[in-house]
Formats: C-alpha cells, sequence, structure tokens
C-alpha cells in the first residue's frame, strides 16, 4: 500500500490509535459508562477506518462508496446498543448510590 | 454494473425471519392495543405465550416447507439476496471487469437447517418461559418479542455471507439478549448478569467491526467471495487482511466463549433467569457456530489454512482444559453447566479446526446433540429450583432419585448425553466431530479433546451420583417439589425422547445434516 495519500494513511492511524485507547479503556476503566464510551470509541474507531478505506478503493473505474455506507450502518448499530446499554446501567443505578464494576461481584467462583 | 432485482420470490426465501418479525410486530401492537383499555393491563401472559408459539410453529413449518422445496429443485440453494459482484480493487489493474458474484445473504440447505433448529429451540424455550413467569411472578409482555426477534437474528446469521450482514445479525441476536439477561429487575443477580453480559458482548462487537474494518481495507468488499477470490488472486500476503481475520475471529470467540474470551459466561449462565440460559446455551451457541462455519469453509478455503488450523487448535485446547478445569469443584449446576458450556465450545471448535466440507455435518450434529442436553437440562433446574434462588445445588440434590425419580433420571441422561455416553446424541456428536479432525490429520488434538472428555465425566457423574448413591447430610436444604407445570413435562420428554432416539438411530438425523452443505461460491 504504497500510493496511499497522506489523508488516507494519517486517518488510519488515528482509527488505530483510537480502538488501542478504546481496549485499554475499556480492560482499565472502572465505571460502567466510561467502559461503555471506550466501546464507543472502539466502534468509531473502526467508522473512521471504514471511511478513509473507501477514499483508498475510490477510483474512477469502480466508483463505489461501500465503506462510507457501511460506517452509517455501524452508527445505527452504536445507537441501538447506546440505547439498550444506558438503559442496563441506568436500572442499575437505581438500585445502588455507585456504580462499579468492581463492586458488581455477587456471582463469582 | 448491473442493477440489483430482488423478487417478492426470493424475499418469500426469507419466510422463517419475515414470519417470525411479523409475530413480533404482532404482540408489540396488541399490547399497546391492550394498554388502551381502562384497565391498562398489557398482553396476558397466555395470549403472549400463545401468539408467540403460533408464530415459532409457523416459521418451523415454513423452514421445512423451504427444506421440501430444495430438495424438489435439486438446487444448493434457494436464492441469493441483496446481490454484490466486481474485482476487489486491490487484486490489480488488469482486471477491471466483474468476475465474482455473490449474495449478502443465501438461502441453502445449511441455513435452511439452521432455522429449523432454531425454530425447535424457540418453541421449546417458549415453552420454558411460561410457568417460569407465572411462578416468577414476572409479568413482562416485552419478553416474547425480544425473544422472538433474537431468534430472527440467530436465522439471518446462518444465511449472512458477509461480514457487515454477520455484524448486524450478531447484535440482532444480542441486544434483546442483554436485556433479557435482566429480566427481573428486582434480583440482583439478574441485573449483574445484563450488565456484564452488555459490556463484554459490545467489547467483542468492537473487535469484531474493527476487523471487518481491516477486511475491507485490504480486499474492498467485506463479502466472503470476495476474500476468498482475493487470498486466491492477490499476489502479496496481506497482513491488513491477516490482522483484520484474527479480530474478527477474536470477536466471534467472544461470543462462542472460547478461552481466553470467555470470561463472562460463568457470571452471565448463573445469573440470568433459567429460561434466557436455555435460550443462551442452545441458541446462540448453534447461530454463531453456524457463523463462524460459514467464515471459515466460504472465506478461508484458498488461504494458508495452516496458520488458521493452528490458532483454532489453540483456543479449542485452551478452551476444553480450562472449561473442564473449572467446572469440577462447582456447587451450583447453573455455573456447573456453564463452564462445561465453555469446554464444550472446545470440542465443537476443534470440528471447525478441521475445516473439512464434512465438517457443517458433524458440527451440526453436534449443536442439535447439546442443544437439546442444555434445554432439558436447564428445564429441570427452573423447576428444581427453590423459589427466588433460581438454581440448584449439589447439595441439595441428594437423594433426589427418591423423592423425585423421574426428573432424576431425566437429568442423569441429559448429563450422560453432555457427557458423550453411548447410546446418547451427545456421543455421536462427538464421535463425528473427533473422526473429522482425524481426518484432517489433527491426532494431537483428538488424542486431547477423548481425554478431556474424560475427565468431564467426572463433574457430571458426581451430580448423578449426588442424586442416586448419597445419603442427605443432616441438616441440608431439601428441595420443595411442587406439581410440575405441563409445559416443562413437555419439555423434558421431547428433548430426553429425542436424545436418546437419535442416539440410538441416529442415521436419519446425520442423513439430513449430510444433504446441509453449504451453497459455496
Amino acid at each position: 500500500m504504497s500510493d496511499m495519500s497522506v489523508v488516507v494513511s494519517n486517518s488510519l492511524f488515528l482509527s488505530a490509535v483510537l480502538f488501542t485507547i478504546g481496549v485499554l479503556g475499556v480492560m482499565i476503566r472502572r465505571h460502567p459508562v466510561i467502559i461503555f464510551m471506550c466501546i464507543e470509541l472502539m466502534l468509531n474507531a473502526a467508522n473512521l477506518a471504514l471511511v478513509a478505506f473507501n477514499d483508498y478503493h475510490y477510483s474512477k473505474a469502480w466508483p463505489a462508496l461501500d465503506g462510507q455506507v457501511y460506517a452509517f450502518m455501524v452508527i445505527a448499530i452504536a445507537a441501538a446498543e447506546v440505547a439498550v446499554g444506558l438503559a442496563i446501567i441506568v436500572a442499575l443505578f437505581k438500585r445502588r448510590e455507585r456504580v462499579d464494576v468492581d463492586e458488581i461481584n455477587l456471582l463469582r467462583g | 454494473m448491473s442493477q440489483p432485482v430482488i423478487t417478492l420470490q426470493q424475499i418469500s426465501y426469507l419466510g422463517p425471519v419475515l414470519v417470525i418479525v411479523l409475530t413480533v410486530l404482532v404482540l408489540l401492537m396488541t399490547d399497546v392495543i391492550c394498554r388502551l383499555r381502562p384497565s391498562r393491563q398489557g398482553l396476558s401472559l397466555l395470549t403472549g405465550f400463545g401468539v408467540a408459539l403460533g408464530g415459532s410453529i409457523v416459521a418451523l413449518v415454513y423452514s421445512i416447507f423451504l427444506w421440501h422445496r430444495l430438495t424438489v429443485l435439486k438446487v444448493g440453494k434457494l436464492a441469493e439476496l441483496f446481490p454484490v459482484n466486481g474485482p476487489p480493487r486491490s487484486v490489480s489493474a488488469m482486471e477491471t471487469s466483474p468476475v465474482w458474484s455473490s449474495g449478502t445473504l443465501v438461502v441453502d440447505y445449511f441455513a435452511v437447517f439452521v432455522c429449523l433448529l432454531v425454530c425447535g429451540v424457540l418453541i421449546l424455550v417458549c415453552f420454558n418461559f411460561k410457568p417460569y413467569l407465572r411462578i416468577n411472578k414476572l409479568h413482562r409482555s416485552e419478553l416474547f418479542p425480544l425473544l422472538l426477534l433474537s431468534a430472527s437474528g440467530m436465522m439471518l446469521l446462518s444465511m449472512s455471507r458477509d461480514l457487515l450482514s454477520t455484524f448486524i445479525s450478531i447484535e440482532i441476536v444480542s441486544l434483546p439478549l442483554y436485556v433479557l439477561c435482566g429480566l427481573n429487575e428486582r434480583s440482583r443477580a439478574n441485573q449483574e448478569s445484563s450488565l456484564k453480559y452488555f459490556l463484554l458482548g459490545a467489547f467483542g462487537s468492537g473487535f469484531f467491526i474493527y476487523g471487518a474494518s481491516l477486511v475491507y481495507g485490504a480486499v474492498g468488499h467485506m463479502n466472503y467471495a470476495a476474500i476468498a477470490y482475493f487470498a486466491k488472486h492477490s499476489l502479496e500476503s496481506s497482513s491488513i487482511l491477516m490482522i483484520g481475520l484474527a479480530l474478527v475471529g477474536a470477536g466471534l470467540a467472544f461470543k462462542l466463549a472460547l478461552v481466553p474470551f470467555h470470561a463472562w459466561v460463568p457470571d452471565v449462565y448463573q445469573g440470568a433467569p433459567t429460561p434466557v440460559t436455555a435460550f443462551m446455551a442452545a441458541g446462540v451457541k448453534l447461530a454463531v457456530f453456524a457463523a463462524a462455519l460459514r467464515l471459515v469453509l466460504e472465506a478461508f478455503p484458498l488461504m494458508d489454512l495452516s496458520f488458521w488450523r493452528g490458532s483454532i487448535s489453540l483456543l479449542a485446547a485452551l478452551s476444553m482444559v480450562v472449561g473442564n478445569l473449572l467446572a469440577l469443584h462447582q456447587m451450583s449446576a447453573k455455573r456447573l453447566l456453564a463452564y462445561s458450556a465453555i469446554a464444550h465450545t472446545g470440542y465443537i471448535a476443534v470440528g471447525l479446526a478441521s475445516g473439512l466440507s464434512t465438517s457443517a455435518t458433524s458440527i451440526l450434529i453436534y449443536l442439535v446433540g447439546y442443544a437439546l442436553a442444555g434445554l432439558g437440562a436447564f428445564t429441570l433446574i427452573s423447576y428444581l429450583a427453590p423459589d427466588g434462588q433460581d438454581d440448584i445445588y449439589l447439595d441439595e440434590m441428594h437423594e433426589l432419585s427418591k423423592r423425585a425419580p423421574v426428573s432424576a433420571l431425566a437429568f442423569a441422561i441429559l448429563m450422560l448425553s453432555m457427557a458423550g455416553f453411548p447410546l446418547t446424541l451427545g456421543f455421536v456428536g462427538k464421535l463425528m466431530v473427533f473422526s473429522d479432525a482425524w481426518r484432517a490429520g489433527l491426532y494431537g488434538l483428538v488424542i486431547f479433546a477423548v481425554l478431556n472428555s474424560v475427565i468431564s465425566v467426572y463433574y457430571y457423574l458426581r451430580f448423578i451420583l449426588a442424586m442416586y448413591m448419597q445419603p442427605k447430610a443432616p441438616g441440608a436444604a431439601e428441595l420443595v417439589l411442587k406439581r410440575m407445570p405441563g409445559t416443562y413435562i413437555l419439555t423434558g420428554i421431547i428433548t430426553v425422547v429425542l436424545t436418546l432416539l437419535l442416539g440410538v438411530i441416529p442415521h436419519m438425523l446425520i442423513a439430513w445434516a449430510q444433504s446441509c452443505q453449504l451453497a459455496g461460491l
């Protein structure tokens, strides 16, 4: 991939960084909402990569916008995940004052 | 590029999915209309159950009809929906004409067979839910729609032939399940299970879609046909494609609960309402393995297989040994079945690693055996569980054979099937999966898997011995036996009879599963 434009390769680099931040955040942070934000970061890294790769694949001979359409699909899925996830976290908040994944430890063994 | 046209007939081949989705809409709308009444009561449990059951049975019949049509027309596949075509851009500048074409969804023998199985699982889970909701006083009219939506995702998953549609189908399966796990808002265990499942499930999805985006970057498409084509024609091996597929594999491994992506399974299985656990164990495993099979058999065959074989074998071996060792000393029946589910995922992954064209047959038979045993066992657990506990422990099961001989016998048979004893379907499944792997030359892995199934006999027998041989310790808690609800009896009979019947005479099932070839590209 030597013919990649600077914009595309920079975007890909950024998306890799975002994805790494997301993965590390999920592993390190303890608050469910922050963990969830990190997961969203991972999905957005994928979106950025999709759009950048679309630009890389786009040509006069094959003017397809697949990657950008895929990104919209991923956005829609992420929105559905937010709806379900925040509802679950709010339901937990209702029963306890603090929500911390270290304290959610009824099930173990 | 020709404009893709989708005919009504092609859409009719999606029938089972459409029937289920239509049932969901009917259930949701009637619930809303019911709430307009002065009493403001939602749809009653019985009506919801009836409509959901009716919808699943219609979908089952529709799948049988599709199967019949496939055999009558003597074609490998009925339809390729939403076709895409074209050369992957990165192959070479020379080839500019469309040289491959493939549907995003394909309705072939394999997909229809999985649809059939999903409908069967759905019916049995509906049976389980009716008494469960009544006994636990949960009046949730949104339950059946969520259950059916999840099942429709499972059917789509078996048809997906594209990383994006696989991703969307996985989400359709998972999102309703996250909610279903937290069904009872009064139960802390339910909520905890729901949160853990959600966070780790979404984490897995993140891996999957990032991997898919890298595959798109390398290939220019997400279609399996394009991936296979690219792997065949591309001159340089693409590291981006490899990393992308590895991340996709990690995402699938999260959903399948292969070690080291298994951390959520025990907590989620134990904390979720028992019928939901049964649905996860039977249905989700079935559907995600169907997707993994399609990915491995359609997108990988032209690639350097040894690398993939090696990594899948490693995950399989780890899952078997970790699942079995952690299951050895579990006291809770649900937690035991959760760890054994990890081990079973490992056994099935052995079949996946062999990657032969017959793997689909053996894996499907294994999954049928596992689904029947799992559904039956979880049904008995939800029957025997004391009020508000939703689980049974080993020390409560002593002398159960004297107090509830039929339930104890059924539980024993299902445990033996999970352990892979001869004359049960579990044995047939294990035999076929392992002999496939043997033919593929994975001798070490097969020996390791057989040793592991010997270990697993220990913890299944521990429960059986507790029921039959061991006297009750003085002062130990005793299960209060209630009258068994009719639908539990029905589920129990269906699962036990099928486990034994298909274990003794598996020819018909094997013949069916043998015709379940993937349509190919």
